[in-house]
């Protein structure tokens, strides 16, 4: 297979879990779009070979962490959160106050509770993915979990 | 909380409209722009604009083009240091006259330039946190003539700065 059927091929496959996932960590259209591009431009430059398909997704969204983590180093003090954009992501009037309370927590928060929850990873998994250990993970997931509910309450 | 709840909404989260092709067409862009392999004419046309411009560039600002640059000097931080600060330190090395570029490593970057060099994937997976988590660094272009014991000395005396390494020392 080709470059070109390749890539096509990955982000028709990929590109809606990377780019909501990059979305929440970033908190903006923009900055995750440019997430997306940069991973799947490493990813024809990689060109890496899986075994299994869970491989693939796990390694996209390594490379989505890693760079999320970049682009919040370098964004200074905080990412750029856009919350009125928000309301364009999705339709639901409820929807949109819950994403809005995630999109709000702080990055190593989300992360973990992304991978867990909506990709379903493993905390083995995850674990190796962000290279905290697995006590980390958990730890993490679980601050996560009480700060997601003060904030869903607060919404 | 219903963890459905939330689960829902971050998975019904998709890119807005055009984005994949977008995407796909700066990708594929990126990958032939870099990876396109000049004709022997396109090199011959290449070589030429740049000794002019070499040529002309240096008559008019007197500009030594010999002198060239070289990566000589990397800096790492005090442990712990918070963002803002590296930040201050990176500021503060930009203003040394002798230079030219300062590019951040941070550590994840440091510690997979070391495992891709010196780890297997087995040795690698026994490492559930970065033992080179304090290892990230400026990496420093510098004029080639540059007095390099005073730029160490100088840099050296920043808060914030654990240690200078100055390549060949």
């Amino acid at each position: 297979m080709n470059k070109d059927n390749n890539l096509e091929q990955t982000i028709q496959e990929y590109g809606n879990i990377i780019y909501r996932t990059s979305y929440v960590m970033v908190g903006n259209e923009h900055d995750a779009q440019d997430i997306m591009q940069e991973t799947f431009i490493r990813y024809m430059k990689k060109a890496p070979v899986f075994r299994e398909k869970e491989h693939e997704k796990a390694w996209l969204l390594t490379v989505v962490h890693n760079l999320c983590i970049d682009m919040l180093r370098f964004r200074k003090r905080h990412l750029y959160v856009n919350l009125d954009e928000v309301d364009t992501v999705s339709r639901a009037q409820d929807e949109n106050k819950v994403i809005k309370a995630i999109l709000l927590l702080p990055a190593k928060y989300k992360m973990v509770l992304l991978l867990y929850y909506v990709e379903g990873f493993k905390v083995s998994e995850i674990s190796r993915m962000i290279r905290i250990s697995e006590s980390a993970v958990k730890k993490r997931m679980q601050r996560g979990r009480e700060l997601l509910r003060v904030r869903m309450e607060d919404v | 909380m219903n963890e459905e709840k939330w689960t829902d909404a971050v998975q019904n989260i998709t890119m807005p409209q055009g984005m994949a092709e977008e995407v796909y067409h700066n990708c594929m862009n990126d990958y032939n722009r870099k990876s396109s392999k000049p004709t022997f004419n396109k090199w011959i046309a290449s070589a030429a604009a740049l000794l002019l411009f070499v040529v002309v560039f240096s008559s008019v600002t007197g500009f030594n083009v010999y002198a060239g640059v070289e990566e000589e000097v990397v800096i790492f931080f005090d442990e712990g240091i918070n963002p803002e600060k590296v930040e201050e330190i990176q500021e503060q090395i930009k203003r040394f006259p002798d230079v030219i570029s300062v590019k951040y490593v941070d550590s994840e970057e440091a510690w997979e330039d070391f495992a891709k060099k010196y780890l297997d994937e087995e040795l690698m997976s026994g490492f559930t946190e970065n033992p080179l988590k304090d290892s990230s660094n400026f990496k420093l272009k510098i004029k080639r003539d540059t007095d390099l014991k005073k730029l160490e000395s100088q840099i050296q005396a920043l808060d914030g700065v654990r240690k200078v390494n100055i390549k060949g020392e």
